[in-house]
This record gives structure tokens, C-alpha cells and sequence, in this order.
């Protein structure tokens, strides 16, 4: 647990205001949490939200409930503000689809994110993107839906199986045959 | 099919390996399909790459920083606790911290090593800070002299130079004011600040700037101990001079031009930075010139004070124009001082002629001058200028048309219909102008137009209303059939001399100048229009005229005077123009019937010609005429060696008009056919004269007036004798003519040395 113990001490500096820890924490898990973010938007969401935006509310969000996560140790950093992120992308879509317009969601991206602190967009727009994450996302966004899903759920928001049934609607074993499969076709399409 | 039945053996494995965390040997997953074998270990590679990138965020970071959070040598005071370090220097470091009682981040600037002298430095500038209570200073919270730290309030914001090139120049030119403002209030407290620096200036969220780090500020008067930062440093604190106020104008001068340009001023060839202007091309003049007089050399050559900064910021922010001079016509007359040198060595070498001595320094001025708005004057003719001033000539006339048509043809009636027109454009005109007063030339241009339309809106509004129908005796008035009386002229010639010297005057432009000039001349014509001046026009009795508008030349002369020696160029200078063209027709109108030398005493008695054809007035006139030629080229002459160049440039009318004032009262006299036969020769001789002359004083006017005047004089000389009928004459002609073109031949033979 050196990696979980490293991202707590990291967090705690960032909260206190040290902008190095939060820069650190940036480039440590931005670019997965972007493609994530991308992943998860789905075509409706697409080109009508900044992907960096939610990036940034996630992180605000995990921010101010960092206690929550303190606590809760079964799951890593990352998984956490996966999960943060999902919350995040279904309130979204439940805005968009109900045809409310969130004036916040109007305002262009750079308003919104100068209205909140700069560093964070430098260390996001700064990112090495990585080639093999690239590559990943690519091969995702390719795969059926329910696939992908299953993929990200329980490989990058570290849901159980029994979490994951009951989203999908279906029964645990099943969920955990589909993400063999997936998790075989997906290496298959990044073997290629 | 191959690649469905190593995907069904991919599965397997995982599920093996998520189940019991175990790898399945490919043997045991297909013993009967070797030759998957080698494809398959490909495949199970990539599943554990794939997966490795996908999970497992969480991997121990080789570059995570130092966790520790308070590093040991780090001391600070209080129970602050430490957040990180923000900055350091030879004087030490900077940390932000936080104070958990009043939970507030705070700066905590800590001397390295601490001597006496700098515990005292430490008072020092904790005192200066906290004897600054203005918001672009950081607020003291409280000093250690003991561990030398000072705790400041924190600034959460951005570093000037983070963001200075994301703003408008608007904003950077506010900026500048509010630190402008800031210094002045320290200066006022007898503070220099010493080291000012885009390091050391940090805009807050909303932008406000805050001057930092008072390590170097000292009281004025008391010994410099400091060199501030090269390329902001005013060059008095290298060379040890005295410091004062102008001094920080010079180092906040450097952080302007750095914001508009991107870099700091570097010093070039004769300690000047490179112009603002050439680095960043769509800058404005007058901030270019605001930004270079901040960083004269000579502290004399800066503002006086923060205060005059701020104001000429403000002036620039309003649009207005700003009291720094125009820093490219400076810059050039600078760059053209050792040309100018140059010039007078090359006279006194005798290399060139007075004139061409003359010529190069006219063109070098006209370089030095500024782009002008008034075309005349201007160096550069724009299309703009051009399109606008033609606008400005065909609204005059066609409101010049209306006017006409309404009071003189009356195809309309009533006062409603030209009102509309002439008020409502006139006013309209008047409020663009000064709503777009930030576009010159445009403003300007409507500025004029405006004010030209007004006296027709006056005459119009008077005689509708029946307004000072004072009639005069009918050989005073202008219009003798009723239309306007003379007092409706001169009040509206009033107010439009009025409103026009009233823009020139807060316009300071030469156009609105000229029109005011032009528009007293009007208002004293008006005024002597009771002296019967239209009637003397038509009676003859020029000389009348003439007098009654020597009181105007005097006023505009001496007006002229006094105008440039009060730095009021714009009116001046039309002032001048006015009075060369009144002096002309004044000269002209007087001698028109000889009356001068009847009044000198000296109008001709004796007959020269045939005594029945001797008309004495019209001999005294043409005398009178040519006297004035010689009278206008002598004024010239003195004009030219005057030491103002207002006046100086008044002697080309002058001089381009004298040659033909001289000759054109002979060919006038000569076509009367009156006199003797003598006089033919003598304008020919005197064209000749004039002619060799222009080679003599190098002057055009006078070789195209003697060409042209020879001719018409072998015209008249011809005509008169009726040589015509002779083929020697021609013959004559042209044997001279060829005998020119060989003795021109041999001139320039000997000229070019052959």
C-alpha cells in the first residue's frame, strides 16, 4: 500500500494549498481520468461538455469530501474519483436529457475555468498524454457498449461483481463471464 | 477462426487467473493445438500489459515530492503552519503558510542569516509596509525581528508576467495607473520603493496589482543602499546618482514596456531600448510615447511625479490625448540631429546652395513632424483622409445648394424643412465627433463638417424668426434686395467663430485650428461689411478695402505670434497662413488705383508715352504692382531667416508668387496697347531678367515665369510690329533658338568638362 499511503500524504499537502502536491496529483492520474471521463460521456454528452470541465468538478468534488475517501480504504484514489466522475456524467446526462439547460454548463469552457484556479488548467492542458493509454481508450471506444461498461466498472471503478450485476440488471456470474469475454476481445483488438 | 479460438483460450486464462490469481500454463490450455502454443503467449502478454495500464493507478510514484512538511531548516513563527515554499533569493525564502487561529494563509518572507544590519532591515521594511495602507500594498501582520521573518497577507492570484500578455491594453494601461497611484501615495509618505520588477508585482483574482517585497525601499534623501534588478534599474542607481521619485517611474516604465512588448527593455545604441512600437506593431502612439518617457535617461525627461503618470494613463484611458510628446516624430528628430549637423557643414564647404541647405532641413522638419490630421500638413497622404475631407467638401456644398434654393430661389418654404436638415445634421455631425473622438481623423473630419453647416443654420433659424433685422443703409448691406441684414451675418459669423475656436481648442488638431482661423476672418468681414466695403468693391475704390482689413492682418499676425510662443501650434499656424494670403490681397487692393503713391507723394507727373494715351492711375498701378513683387520677395527672404519655422514656412507662397506679381502688371500694361513702344522691350528684358535670375537664386517660380513671360512677350512684340508679315522674323526666331541650343550645348560642355 506504498502507492495509497504516497497519494494520501499528496492529498492532504494539496488540500492545505501546496500547489506542487496538487500538479503531482495531476499528472499522476489526470490523463486516465480524462479518458475515462471521454469513455463514459457516451455520444449524447459528446461535444455538448468539456471533458477537462468535468475533470475539474470531479476533482473539486473529491476535494471537498476527501474524508470520504480517507475512510473507505478497499478502493484506490483513482477508483473513487472514477466512481465521483460517473455520478458526475449521469447528473449530466439527466440534465441534458431533460432538456434543462444548466447555464453553467453554458458558459465556455475558459469561463468556467477561470473562474476557478488556474493551476488546474495548466496541469491538465500540460499533460503527457500517454501513447498506451491512448491506444487503450482507442480499442474501448470500439468495443460494444456492454463491453465497455463492464470493463470500466469493474477494472477502473473497482465495483464488486455483485455492484456491477445489479447496475446491469443481471446475475453475478454472468457479469463476471461477460468481462472475461470483454477483457479477451479487448486484448485481441490491442494485440492487432 | 483461428482468432476465435485463441479469443475463447484468451478467456479462459483470465478467468483462471482472476479466480485463483494463478497463470494457466498454454500447454494445459490447448495440449492438442501446438501450434496456437506461440500466438497464444503472445496474446496472454498483451492481456497483462493491457490490464496493467488499465488498473492499478495507485503504483508508488519514483518522483512524488518530499512528504516531510515542514523542512528542518525552516522556522516559523508562531504556530503557522507550513504549506510550501513560494519563492526565495539572495535575502532568503518566502513560504505560504497558514495560520490555524485565524484561519488565513499568510506569506512569511525569512532572512537567511541574520546580522544586526539586517534585523534592522527587517524593521525597516516591516515599518514601510505597514506605513502603506493602500490596497496595492501587502498588509504587515506582524514581525520577528529576533528569527527576521515578516508575516504578510497572502496573495492568491497570478505573477504580472503570467498573464499580462492574456490582457487588453486597456487593462494593462489601468493597471500601470493603479500602481502609478499606489507609488504616488509612497512617494507622498517619503517612500521609495527601489526595486520595482514584474517579479514583484502579483495581480490578486480580480486583478488588482499589489507591489511587493520592500527589501530595497528607503526614505528619500537618505543614501542609496541598493542596485534594484539590471534592465528595470533606472541608470541613476548603477551610476550611484542621487534616487528620487523618478527613479521608481523609470523600473515601473521597464515593467510596461515589458507587458506591451514581451520583454524587458534592453538597452541599444545609445542606451535607448528598441521603440515599442517596432516590437509590437498595432501599439498606439501615445502609449509608446507614455512607456518611453518613463524611461528617459535623464530623470528630468520623465514625469515629475506618479501622479503625472497616472494621469496621462487616465488621459489615454479617456481617449484623450496625453501630455508625453510623440515619441516617433522625438525619436526621429533625434536620429535626424547629425544629419541636420551634417547639413550645415556641407553649406559652409559650399558643397550645396543656401536654398538646397534650406530644402534638406524643410524635408528633414517635414520627417520630424507627426502624422498630421490636417492634409496640408500632413506627411502622409491617406485614402481615409482623402474620402473623408471630400465628404466633408460635398455635404458643405450641397447644404450650400439648400441654403440657396430656400432663400434665394425659394423652391421651399418655412423654416421646418432646412432646419431639419442643417440642425439635425449639424448636430448629429457634432456628436459622432465626439463620440468617436478615439478615431481622429474620422472625428475631426465631422467635427468639420458640423461646424461648417452651422452659419447656414443661423442665417436660416434668424430670418425665419425674424431675428436683428436691423436694416442698414443700402450701400452697407450685403444683400441690399433684405434677405439677411448685416447684423444676422455678424451674429452668426460670431457664434460659428465661437463653436469652431471652442473644438479647436479642446481638439488641438490643426483642422478645427484652421477653420477657426478661417471663421474669424469671416466674423471680420461681416463686422466691416457696414463700412461698405461691397460697394467700395464696385465703385473701385479698392485702396478702401484694403485698409479696412489691415486691422485684421495686425490680429492675426501678432495673434500668430503669441499663439506660438504659447506652444499653440494648431492655431498658429493657420494663423500665419492667413495673414501671408491677407497681406498679398491687401498689397494687391491697394495698388489697384495707384493709391499708395498718391499717398507717398510720388504718383506720376511726368508723362513716359504718347501724353493723350497716359493714364496716370493705371501707370501708378502697374508701378505699385511690380513694387509689390519686389516688396513680397524681400519679405520672403527676411521671412526665411526668421527663427520661427512657423513663419519660415509662409515664405514659399511668398516666394512662388513673386516672380508673376512682378512680370504680370507689364504683359498687362503692354496689352492695353497705351504706352511706348519701349515698354515691350523692357518686359521682354525683365522676363529675360527674371529667367537668368531663376539660375542665379535656383528658384523654379522664377524660371517658369521668365519662360512663360518671354513668350508673351515676343508675342506682343511680335503683334505689335506686325512682324508677322516679314519672313525675317521667324527666321530670326528660330535662328535664335538654334543659336540657344548651341550655346547651351557649349555651357554644359564646359560644366561636365568635355
Amino acid at each position: 500500500m506504498q502507492g495509497r499511503s504516497q497519494t494520501t500524504q499528496l492529498l492532504n499537502l494539496a488540500r492545505n494549498g501546496n500547489e506542487t502536491a496538487l500538479n503531482r496529483l495531476y499528472q499522476r492520474i489526470g490523463h486516465r481520468l480524462l479518458m475515462l471521463i471521454r469513455l463514459r460521456l457516451g455520444p449524447s454528452l459528446q461535444g455538448k461538455v468539456d471533458p477537462e470541465d468535468i475533470a475539474q468538478e470531479v476533482l473539486i468534488k473529491a476535494f471537498s469530501h476527501i474524508g470520504a475517501f480517507q475512510k473507505d480504504t478497499s478502493k484506490s484514489f483513482f477508483a473513487w474519483l472514477a466512481i465521483i466522475a460517473a455520478n458526475t456524467i449521469r447528473d449530466l446526462s439527466h440534465y441534458h436529457e431533460s432538456g434543462m439547460r444548466d447555464m453553467r454548463r453554458t458558459v465556455s469552457t475558459d469561463n468556467a475555468l477561470s473562474e476557478r484556479k488556474s493551476p488546474h488548467r495548466s496541469a491538465l492542458s500540460q499533460l503527457i498524454w500517454d501513447e498506451q493509454l491512448q491506444e487503450l481508450e482507442r480499442a474501448l471506444a470500439s468495443m460494444p457498449e456492454h463491453y465497455r461498461m463492464v470493463l470500466i466498472m469493474r477494472r477502473l471503478e473497482e465495483r464488486t461483481f455483485g455492484e456491477i450485476a445489479s447496475i446491469m440488471d443481471s446475475t453475478e456470474d454472468s457479469c463476471r463471464m461477460l468481462f472475461n469475454r470483454a477483457m479477451a476481445k479487448l486484448c485481441v483488438i490491442t494485440g492487432n | 477462426m483461428e482468432n476465435t479460438r485463441l479469443e475463447a483460450l484468451l478467456e479462459i486464462y483470465i478467468g483462471n487467473w482472476f479466480q485463483t490469481g494463478k497463470a494457466t500454463p498454454v500447454e494445459e490450455l490447448c495440449p492438442q493445438e501446438p501450434q496456437l502454443h506461440q500466438a497464444l503467449e503472445a496474446l496472454i502478454a498483451t492481456f497483462h500489459k493491457t490490464d496493467g495500464t488499465l488498473s492499478n493507478p495507485d503504483a508508488p510514484d519514483p518522483h512524488a515530492i518530499e512528504p516531510n512538511p515542514l523542512p528542518s531548516n525552516i522556522w516559523l513563527p508562531g504556530n503557522l503552519i507550513y504549506i510550501e515554499e513560494i519563492g526565495s533569493g539572495a535575502f532568503g525564502r518566502v513560504v505560504k503558510a497558514r495560520d490555524p487561529q485565524l484561519d488565513r494563509l499568510v506569506a512569511v518572507k525569512l532572512v537567511k542569516k541574520l546580522s544586526t544590519q539586517q534585523a534592522g532591515d527587517i524593521i525597516s521594511e516591516a515599518r514601510f509596509l505597514a506605513a502603506l495602507s493602500d490596497p496595492a500594498f501587502l498588509s504587515v501582520y506582524g514581525v520577528d525581528v529576533e528569527k527576521g521573518a515578516i508575516i504578510t497577507e497572502y496573495v492568491d492570484g497570478f505573477d504580472l508576467l503570467e498573464i499580462s500578455d492574456k490582457l487588453s491594453l486597456q487593462q494593462q494601461a489601468r493597471l500601470m495607473a493603479t500602481l502609478a497611484k499606489a507609488l504616488s501615495r509612497a512617494h507622498g509618505k517619503g517612500i521609495l520603493h527601489g526595486d520595482i520588477k514584474p517579479g514583484n508585482i502579483k495581480l490578486d483574482r480580480r486583478l488588482q496589482p499589489r507591489l511587493l517585497d520592500f527589501g530595497l525601499a528607503q526614505h528619500m534623501g537618505d543614501q542609496p543602499h541598493g542596485w534594484g534588478t539590471p534592465l528595470y534599474a533606472a541608470p541613476e542607481q548603477f551610476e550611484g546618482g542621487p534616487v528620487d521619485p523618478r527613479t521608481d517611474l523609470y523600473s515601473l516604465g521597464a515593467v510596461f514596456y515589458h507587458m506591451l512588448c514581451g520583454k524587458a527593455p534592453e538597452p541599444g545604441p545609445g542606451g535607448k531600448p528598441e521603440l515599442p512600437g517596432i516590437l509590437r506593431p498595432n501599439l498606439p502612439h501615445s502609449l509608446q510615447a507614455i512607456t518611453l518617457k518613463c524611461l528617459a535617461l535623464q530623470p528630468s525627461d520623465r514625469y515629475g511625479s506618479a501622479l503625472d503618470l497616472e494621469q496621462d494613463l487616465l488621459r489615454w484611458l479617456d481617449g484623450r490625448d496625453v501630455m508625453a510628446p510623440n515619441a516617433i516624430a522625438n525619436n526621429l528628430a533625434q536620429k535626424l540631429s547629425g544629419h541636420l549637423k551634417d547639413i550645415k557643414a556641407w553649406r559652409k564647404a559650399g558643397l550645396i546652395y543656401d536654398h538646397e541647405e534650406r530644402m534638406l532641413e524643410d524635408s528633414y522638419g517635414q520627417l520630424s513632424k507627426p502624422l498630421d490630421d490636417w492634409i496640408p500638413q500632413s506627411r502622409f497622404l491617406s485614402f481615409h483622409g482623402i474620402v473623408l475631407y471630400l465628404g466633408v467638401s460635398v455635404l458643405f456644398f450641397g447644404s450650400v445648394c439648400l441654403f440657396h434654393a430656400h432663400h434665394f430661389l425659394e423652391i421651399t418654404s418655412g423654416w421646418l424643412y432646412p432646419t431639419l436638415m442643417f440642425g439635425l445634421s449639424s448636430a448629429a455631425l457634432s456628436w459622432l465627433a465626439i463620440r468617436l473622438k478615439n478615431a481622429r481623423s474620422v472625428s475631426i473630419a465631422y467635427d468639420v463638417a458640423g461646424i461648417l453647416i452651422m452659419p447656414l443654420l443661423f442665417l436660416t433659424l434668424f430670418r425665419e424668426w425674424g431675428w436683428l433685422t436691423i436694416r442698414q443703409d443700402e450701400t452697407r448691406a450685403l444683400f441690399p434686395s433684405g434677405i439677411f441684414t448685416n447684423a444676422q451675418l455678424q451674429v452668426a459669423a460670431i457664434l460659428v467663430f465661437i463653436q469652431s475656436t471652442r473644438r479647436a481648442w479642446f481638439t488641438q488638431t490643426f483642422a478645427l485650428g484652421a477653420v477657426a482661423i478661417g471663421s474669424f476672418c469671416l466674423l471680420h468681414f461681416t463686422l466691416i461689411l457696414n463700412r461698405a466695403w461691397v460697394t467700395h468693391l464696385m465703385d473701385g475704390q479698392y485702396h478702401l478695402v484694403g485698409i479696412d482689413l489691415i486691422p485684421l492682418l495686425c490680429v492675426l499676425a501678432i495673434g500668430g505670434h503669441l499663439l506660438e510662443k504659447r506652444d499653440r501650434e494648431f492655431l498658429a499656424r493657420p494663423a500665419y497662413l492667413a495673414a501671408t494670403f491677407l497681406l498679398i490681397l491687401i498689397l494687391e487692393l491697394l495698388a489697384l488705383n495707384g493709391k499708395v503713391l498718391e499717398v507717398m507723394g510720388l504718383s506720376s507727373s511726368a508723362p513716359v508715352g504718347a501724353p493723350e494715351a497716359f493714364d496716370p492711375i493705371f501707370f501708378d498701378t502697374m508701378v505699385t504692382l511690380v513694387f509689390n513683387g519686389i516688396l513680397l520677395h524681400i519679405l520672403a527672404r527676411i521671412l526665411t531667416r526668421l527663427p520661427s519655422p512657423l513663419l519660415r514656412e509662409q515664405s514659399i507662397w511668398l516666394y512662388r508668387l513673386t516672380p508673376f506679381l512682378i512680370l504680370e502688371p507689364l504683359a498687362l500694361m503692354i496689352s492695353k496697347e497705351m504706352y511706348s513702344p519701349f515698354y515691350h522691350w523692357f518686359y521682354l528684358l525683365s522676363s529675360l531678367g527674371i529667367l537668368w535670375l531663376s539660375g542665379y537664386l535656383q528658384r523654379k517660380s522664377f524660371y517658369y515665369a521668365g519662360i512663360g513671360n518671354t513668350l508673351m512677350a515676343l508675342y506682343y512684340i511680335t503683334s505689335h510690329y506686325q512682324w508677322l508679315e516679314h519672313i525675317f522674323w521667324p527666321l530670326t526666331l528660330i535662328t535664335t533658338g538654334g543659336l540657344l541650343l548651341f550655346m547651351g550645348n557649349r555651357l554644359y560642355e564646359r560644366v561636365s568638362g568635355h
